[in-house]
């Protein structure tokens, strides 16, 4: 399956928007994603991972000029809702009751049944997570469902930094999205089977950062076969044509 | 009758057995697995005394040199997957290694041992250096898992949409045979007691205190459980067949199902049309029914409204608890066995009915040739999935 990538999203603190990245990075970091998709009255709950979804997923929405309340959404993201994971498991700690919001937004899929409620959508939306092979895993998921559905699908990439105690190193937040369509302009994208070739470095702490050099591809608008995860031998890349 | 994907090995792992055929056999019993939790767990977890549903006995230990996946949820998954493993090595010669997928659901992976580590930490200031964050909380590690005791390289990955993830990854399973990405796919649910999940409804005020009672007239929540269940999809071969996977979302609420069961009902003509076929060729729902008072009346309204008040409804959570990230597969296991069994299991403490559900709930267990059930998951978050099941062709 071949899709044609009719928008894009992007929210980073250095890069809060695709042109802000196209023009090489703010020198002020952004301190947190807008997520207007949300309105205020579901932004106020929403977590960190929520936001930045949403905020990504808003933005290329957008820029494809694709209908809120139609797409279909897919969240690849290695971690989940850690934020919110971690607040429970500090709750449990202190031996408090659970507060049920918490529990209720602590679902890997929260991001996406707030965008639905928001839009009022009811078409079908999935989580992806994969480790290492989130970001190619959560395209194929996304193509396939093209392929299936024919309706737009938003594939949005994001993870939060790990927070103590697990952190090992400093992370930056991230969320990247592809509006994906059947046909019309923009760049065509399919995933293939190939050894790695050099992909340009992202200097992004972020599990999902091989979204960033795709990215890079698309705004070039190809041709380029960009490796998706590292690897010695065939890896999935992703291979964008004009 | 749509061709689908041929289902050639099944297992279910939970409160009822540790074999599928203890599983069942127990069904067929009409005999519940809940319990109030064993001493140890109980205290481990700082549960209650509300009946949750165990695996019974010792959980697997992790084979050497896979020590470091080490997690209830992990346990659970090898014992699921080691009823499957002579099919799954038999797929693997057959399709090769990377043409088989792996797709697994879960809503909370190794979250126990993170819990045990987090809790350790605040105690002591110092993270137990034997937990791995990679190996054991993340969603993944059930992945690397399954690809290192089967064998199976194809492409993969875990699908957590809450309750509906193991119905969910039945659907992306078809969707990767039908692009001709893989031949053949090991797709599954797991999910283990935690205290994450077991205090989180508890929060939510949603637990029976005495075990559910799924569509009763007294019904006073839902029971959690654990359990695991892997299905063998294979592009061509013997057995009753996935027909299709319909998704929906609700877009109403977080937590709480949209009232008259929009979602659930859109997921289910989704997976209708998608087979092609009609509401009338439906022989028996597995319901997510899970207890609550409101999720019962919104589903049975969903199920009346698209397939009448006639065809046989049974939720087997009184039997299992509800497994969460393991409830679709799980529940989808159950269905085969109908298909290929000509019963429908008695939903386990409906009775008495409530009157208001509108829908035909097996109170007994019934002998009727089935040839096409539908399964239904339901999750936080809206999500909806209802899986489709044919006998063999």
């Amino acid at each position: 399956m071949t899709a044609r990538v009719a928008g894009l999203g992007l929210w980073t603190p250095r890069a809060p928007s695709v042109d802000a990245w196209r023009a090489g990075g703010l020198e002020t970091p952004a301190d947190e994603p807008p997520a207007a998709l949300l309105g205020p009255r579901l932004r106020r709950r929403a977590s960190l991972l929520s936001r930045l979804t949403c905020e990504a997923l808003g933005q290329a929405l957008t820029a494809a000029g694709a209908d809120p309340a139609k797409v279909v959404m897919v969240l690849g993201s290695v971690r989940g809702e850690l934020e919110t994971t971690v607040a429970l498991l500090d709750q449990l700690a202190r031996g408090e009751v659970l507060s049920p919001a918490l529990f209720t937004n602590s679902v890997q899929n929260a991001a996406l049944g707030l965008a639905s409620i928001a839009a009022g959508n009811r078409a079908p939306s999935t989580t992806v997570a994969a480790g290492p092979a989130t970001v190619a895993m959560a395209l194929l998921e996304g193509l396939g469902l093209l392929a299936a559905r024919g309706a737009d699908v938003a594939v949005v990439l994001a993870d939060e930094p790990l927070p103590a105690p697990f952190a090992g190193e400093p992370g930056a937040s991230l969320a990247a999205a592809l509006l994906l369509r059947a046909g019309g302009p923009g760049p065509g994208l399919r995933l293939v089977r190939r050894a790695a070739s050099a992909t340009r470095a992202v200097d992004v702490a972020n599990p999902v950062a091989p979204a960033l050099a795709l990215v890079d591809a698309l705004l070039v608008g190809g041709p380029a076969v960009v490796a998706l995860e590292a690897g010695d031998d065939d890896v999935w890349c992703a291979e964008v044509s004009p | 009758m749509p061709a689908g994907l041929p289902i050639t090995a099944r297992s279910a792992v939970n409160a009822l057995g540790r074999t599928t055929a203890e599983v069942l056999a127990a069904l067929d019993a009409g005999r519940s697995g809940l319990a109030p939790l064993p001493g140890d767990l109980r205290e481990a977890l700082a549960a209650g005394d509300a009946p949750c549903g165990v695996i019974p006995g010792d959980l697997p230990a992790l084979p050497r040199g896979l020590e470091a996946f080490d997690t209830r949820a992990a346990r659970i998954a090898l014992l699921a997957l080691d009823e499957v493993a002579g099919p799954v090595a038999r797929a693997v010669r057959r399709w090769g290694a990377g043409r088989v997928a792996v797709l697994v659901g879960t809503s909370t992976s190794g979250i126990a041992r993170t819990e045990a580590a987090y809790l350790g930490w605040r105690r002591t200031g110092a993270l137990d250096p034997a937990f791995d964050f990679d190996r054991q909380h993340a969603f993944h590690a059930l992945l690397d898992l399954a690809r290192a005791v089967t064998g199976v390289r194809g492409p993969g990955w875990v699908v957590s949409t809450a309750c509906s993830s193991s119905a969910k990854v039945l659907g992306s399973a078809m969707r990767l045979v039908e692009q001709g990405l893989v031949d053949a796919a090991l797709v599954g649910g797991v999910d283990s007691l935690c205290r994450t999940t077991l205090h989180g409804f508890g929060g939510l005020e949603v637990v029976s205190p005495r075990g559910c009672r799924p569509f009763a007239a007294d019904r006073d929540g839902m029971s959690v459980g654990e359990g695991g269940a892997f299905l063998l999809l294979e592009r061509a071969g013997d057995g009753p067949r996935l027909l299709a996977v319909g998704e929906s979302q609700d877009a109403h609420h977080a937590s709480a199902p949209h009232p008259e069961g929009l979602g659930a009902r859109l997921a289910m003509t989704d997976a209708l049309t998608r087979a092609g076929l009609t509401p009338g060729d439906v022989d028996h729902v597995n319901a997510h029914g899970t207890g609550t008072r409101h999720n019962d009346a919104a589903e049975a309204r969903a199920i009346a409204d698209l397939l009448g008040a006639q065809v046989p409804v049974a939720s087997t959570k009184a039997y299992t608890g509800h497994l969460l990230g393991a409830a679709g597969a799980t529940e989808a296991v159950f269905a085969l066995a109908s298909l290929e069994r000509g019963v429908v299991p008695a939903s386990l403490g409906a009775t008495p009915l409530d009157p208001a559900v509108g829908i035909a709930v097996a109170t007994t267990r019934l002998e009727r040739r089935c040839r096409v059930v539908l399964s239904t998951s339901l999750g936080f978050g809206g999500s909806n999935a209802a899986v489709l099941l044919g006998e063999a062709a």
